[in-house]
């Protein structure tokens, strides 16, 4: 089922700092990640990944170094920082009062 | 790598207009790319096949480019562009009314010469506002050196003090710099770490006891403590750096306590006889008669002394009035306080070092003036930034710059080194 695009651009930086909250990643795996924790549903365009990373980032949610693997690759990786903790707090408790508003009024006499 | 990647990175970078994020960004895409590449080929497909599925799943590189383009905006901080503009205004203003008031037709030149190096120094502020002032940093211990031993032969080969004198005042700002790129990276766990750090303070410190030039050597002290507890050093190193620090302070204090003229200064700002306070009295003498619109631009003071210099903040109350001085105090709290908030956010330690030791330069000579100018500090030869009359003002200007140039890049810059 394809998700509208608003919807998931409110999402998206919820869902990369819950990733990150559980350990540093780089991009190609965040994507990987997403896919397969979210059942498939969440594929977006790669290329919108950087540009909310690099934001987070200069917000200093986020704080990025480089790596190489050991076959010499260099990945550029992203850790949470204390600050996007904090946030990812936030957005996590906004998103729950948003979704059980949702909820509410759809279960109330919704369609269907 | 691939032809089409390489185009496709391209046209991304096409979108950024910031040009020093180019590198960081073909590299995080490519790698990316290249991975996902491999996995479509592992899974048996082709290699040209590949690429095209790998970049449609990146997306359209003009759009990713544009967005990118927005996340990397160099910044300006225009408050602090806005206030020292306003410092400049300031001091020619100053200038021109003292030379009105003098009604010698501006023969003493303070005018011009103001304004001259206003622009000279406006001029040097907008190149290193675009200059990337990492490049400063391999300088560091070239500049170190220079300051130290170039004023150092001067004083010991031409024994007046005059010449040398004029130098010295600039060195406080040029050891700044230097420490700032020395101080970036200092490990304070290598071996003969402490007998370094304890060096580094001690050879500027013995040069300005020997000049003698106190007053820079104050401020070399207080640049050297920021950037010293910004490097986070041991107690135990901290603690022996504070002695080699104190002793420096005692030996200043014996000597200045020998000065005659230092030493009525001093005595002066407690008792207040009309001697070597002369200055203090009259500047808060002046300050008093100020009222809270001023007495307006044709009373020139000539009994002010160093109305053009180092009690020109005095001269502007007393033209301007009370309130017009309270308004110049706060923007200059303005000033400061927009150097230190925009600081927290550089994320390069070496621009931070440097924001560091500018602002700590800043701060000491504003506060020491103002206080003095009320009679809380000795007078002591301490002009105010940028509006005071000579050549420091364009100094100071070329610093701000500086600063600017790293508040751009403030959001770009990453600490974390890149591998080669």
């Amino acid at each position: 089922m394809r998700i509208d695009k608003e919807l998931l651009k409110g999402s998206t930086v919820i869902l990369i700092l819950t990733l990150l909250d559980r350990r540093a990643m780089y991009g190609y795996e965040m994507l990987t990640e997403i896919e397969q924790a979210s059942g498939g549903v969440f594929q977006f365009k790669e290329g919108t990944l950087y540009p909310i990373l690099h934001t987070l980032e200069a917000s200093g949610f986020v704080e990025s170094y480089w790596d190489r693997t050991e076959s010499a690759r260099q990945r550029k990786y992203y850790r949470i920082t204390s600050k996007g903790r904090g946030h990812l707090a936030a957005k996590r408790s906004e998103w729950v009062t948003f979704r059980s508003a949702v909820d509410k009024v759809i279960g109330e006499g919704g369609v269907s | 790598m691939n032809e089409q990647i390489q185009t496709y990175l391209d046209t991304v970078c096409q979108q950024v207009k910031y040009q020093e994020v180019h590198d960081e960004i073909r590299r995080e895409l490519g790698s990316h790319l290249e991975e996902a590449v491999e996995k479509y080929t592992s899974s048996g497909m082709a290699e040209a096949a590949a690429v095209n599925a790998a970049l449609t799943d990146m997306g359209d590189p003009v759009l990713v480019g544009q967005q990118l383009n927005k996340t990397h905006q160099p910044q300006t901080e225009w408050g602090l562009l806005i206030a020292t503009l306003l410092f400049v205004l300031l001091g020619c203003w100053a200038m021109y009314a003292i030379e009105v008031g003098m009604g010698s037709g501006f023969r003493a030149g303070f005018f011009i010469s103001k304004m001259v190096w206003s622009l000279v120094g406006l001029a040097l502020a907008t190149v290193l506002i675009f200059v990337d002032y990492r490049r400063l940093r391999r300088y560091s211990s070239l500049l170190y050196a220079v300051t130290l031993g170039g004023p150092a032969f001067l004083a010991a080969t031409a024994p007046t003090a005059n010449g040398s004198l004029r130098v010295i005042s600039y060195t406080p700002i040029l050891f700044a710099v230097a420490l700032a790129g020395i101080f970036t990276d200092w490990d304070w766990n290598r071996p003969h770490a402490l007998p370094k750090g304890m060096g580094l303070l001690a050879a500027p410190l013995l040069l300005y006891l020997a000049l003698p030039a106190f007053m820079e050597g104050v401020e070399f002290a207080a640049v050297f403590a920021i950037l010293f507890w910004r490097s986070r050093p041991h107690r135990q190193q901290a603690a022996a750096m504070a002695g080699v620090g104190l002793m420096g302070a005692g030996i200043a204090a014996f000597r200045v306590w020998n000065t005659s003229y230092m030493r009525y200064r001093l005595i002066s700002l407690l008792t207040d006889p009309a001697g070597e306070g002369y200055m203090t009295h009259q500047s808060l003498l002046t300050l008093q008669q100020a009222g809270w619109w001023g007495q307006g631009m044709a009373k020139s003071l000539p009994g002010l002394p160093g109305r053009q210099s180092e009690l020109v903040f005095t001269f502007l109350v007393y033209n301007l009035g009370w309130i017009a001085g309270a308004a110049i105090c706060l923007l200059i709290l303005f000033f400061l306080k927009r150097l230190v908030s925009a600081s927290h956010s550089v994320r390069d330690s070496y621009g931070a070092n440097l924001v560091a030791a500018i602002s700590t330069l800043f701060a000491f000579r504003f506060g020491w003036n103002l206080l003095m100018s009320v009679g809380l500090l000795p007078m002591a030869g301490v002009d105010l930034p940028f509006i005071s009359y000579g050549k420091q003002g364009a100094v100071q200007l070329a610093l701000v710059g500086l600063v600017l140039s790293v508040f751009r890049r403030k959001e770009i810059i990453r600490t974390a080194a890149l591998p080669q």
